[in-house]
């Protein structure tokens, strides 16, 4: 039985419409939870970091996690990060995950898919690793999304020290890929005659995108990125265009100093929008049901430095107000996701991490 | 008292000065990294970009004193063992700790937190700043009487 805990919570901003809602908790004691997958019995699959996928049943979280789950090397950032159902999940009960792959010399991240039998999975086939390895533990991406045509995207990142190499179409540090759901390369792919670009790449210039969603109406791709200090963006993706990290950015170095001295080029796009100081985007949800009208066409992002879920209010690719949400709870948030019900759901990204559902206020 | 005073003011001029020679010389190796993805800067924007990276330093100088002060010791205790080779110790200690300090500070965070010592030319130029503030050191501290000083 879900715990009701919170109360009604406005939005930072004047101009925020208000809203009611009640935040309750899900579930708790997951290790770093990073993603949250609905499945069509009312379960959810959630990857924890740590290298496990664990059930929540009947609103209760299982002690024991999903079986035959590939490993997967944990350090820095890296371990388990999406998990993602198959458009067609109902009849082919297939998932794909992303982690971290390797070891501490040599990793990358890597994207399997598999069939979940509601305990375990099976033929676990590896569908796609980025290259080159790389040897720092951080700067992965990891997100995943389905297009309309039921190609997959997914963000990788430049692994903090290759930043340079988000600008080459060489290698997939710092890229939007996009493959079948069996690893194939879609003949349309921007740089699939390009000779040395590798042609899973579909856009690239990225820093560490931790957030992907596809507006389905128009295939619009939106993208937020982590930025260094400062500098973290929201990004309309299309198919073949350069983001510019590290070329331009609005960000600086951890230690203060220059990445770029530039914030715009010829040829590299504009952010709709940056956040400096960060706010550390790490998940995006794009808001549309009727359990919250007032939130339809929004973008909720979930905030781990800030502390907060951001409220986009979107005209089309124009962000025309951003709200403040759950600061009170103090918590980092990792994830979050629109549940089939329409409840909001986010993930606390803490060793004690929760599945919280926010609902409308009740009566 | 006096000579105490005078060691300190040695030892912050070398930390300051090694600590502004590994700014500018990282934001040096920064511009090349630029350059090999075909992102030019010009000239002036190079010299603004220098400057504005001085705000680094706030961060730099504790570091380089934190690493300054134990490898300063040494070099004199080595000094005192060894002599006649004044100038080599402290020039030697003084790079040797900087790259040590990046290094250490490197595989405890799993990434090089500056980015200009991230090639090995740039990790070497940190050695070339640290031996720099080794040899402001030895020369600041220099015996007055032309005779090696052992009490470092």
């Amino acid at each position: 039985m879900p715990r009701t805990f919170l109360f009604a919570f406005l939005g930072l901003l004047a101009t925020c419409a208000l809203a009611d809602y009640d935040v309750e908790i899900v579930a708790e004691g997951l290790d770093f939870p990073w993603s949250i997958a609905f499945l069509p019995d009312g379960g959810m699959l959630v990857s924890e970091r740590s290298g496990q996928l664990r059930i929540i049943r009947d609103g209760e979280l299982l002690d024991a996690p999903v079986a035959g789950t590939p490993d997967t090397y944990v350090a820095g950032q890296g371990g388990y990060f999406d998990v993602l159902l198959d458009p067609d999940f109902e009849s082919n009960g297939v998932v794909y995950l992303s982690f971290a792959h390797g070891d501490k010399r040599k990793n990358a991240t890597r994207l399997v898919r598999a069939r979940f039998d509601g305990s375990s999975l099976l033929d676990v086939t590896t569908i796609f690793t980025a290259q080159p390895w790389k040897d720092t533990p951080h700067h992965y991406g990891g997100r995943m999304a389905f297009l309309t045509d039921g190609t997959l995207l997914l963000t990788t990142g430049e692994g903090f020290t290759y930043r340079e190499s988000a600008q080459t179409l060489d290698n997939h540090f710092g890229k939007v890929i996009r493959i079948a759901t069996d690893g194939g390369i879609p003949d349309d792919n921007p740089f699939v005659n390009r000779t040395g670009a590798l042609p899973e790449i579909w856009s690239y210039g990225h820093r560490n995108p931790q957030g992907i969603v596809v507006r389905g109406e128009d295939d619009t791709v939106l993208l937020h990125e982590h930025g260094p200090r400062g500098g973290d963006e929201l990004n309309a993706v299309e198919p073949g265009r350069n983001y510019g990290w590290p070329a331009i950015t609005y960000g600086i170095d951890y230690s203060g100093a220059t990445i770029s001295p530039y914030t715009e080029l010829p040829g590299m796009e504009q952010p709709l929008v940056y956040w400096s100081p960060s706010i550390a985007p790490a998940g995006m949800a794009l808001y549309d049901h009727e359990l919250f009208p007032d939130w339809r066409g929004n973008l909720f992002i979930a905030a781990l430095a800030e502390r907060t879920v951001r409220r986009l209010e979107m005209r089309e690719n124009e962000v025309v107000a951003q709200h403040e949400m759950f600061k009170d709870l103090g918590e980092r948030f990792r994830d979050v996701r629109v549940g089939p019900d329409g409840a909001l759901y986010l993930l606390t990204d803490s060793p004690d991490g929760k599945v919280l559902r926010v609902v409308p206020e009740a009566e | 008292m006096k000579t105490f005073l005078r060691y300190v003011g040695a030892f912050l001029l070398a930390v300051f000065c090694a600590s502004l020679l590994g700014s500018i010389l990282s934001t040096q190796f920064v511009v090349a990294a630029l350059g090999s993805i075909d992102v030019g800067v010009p000239l002036a924007t190079r010299l603004s970009m220098t400057a504005r990276d001085f705000g680094i330093l706030p961060t730099l100088v504790p570091a380089v004193a934190a690493c300054f002060l134990p490898g300063f010791v040494v070099a004199a205790i080595c000094n005192r063992f060894i002599p006649g080779g004044r100038f080599f110790w402290f020039v030697f200690a003084g790079a040797t700790a900087l790259v040590a300090e990046l290094l250490i500070m490197q595989a405890a965070l799993g990434l090089m937190p500056i980015a200009g010592a991230r090639t090995l030319a740039g990790l070497l130029s940190f050695g070339l700043a640290g031996a720099a503030g080794g040899w402001v050191f030895a020369l600041s501290t220099r015996p007055r009487d032309h005779t090696e000083i052992h009490d470092a």
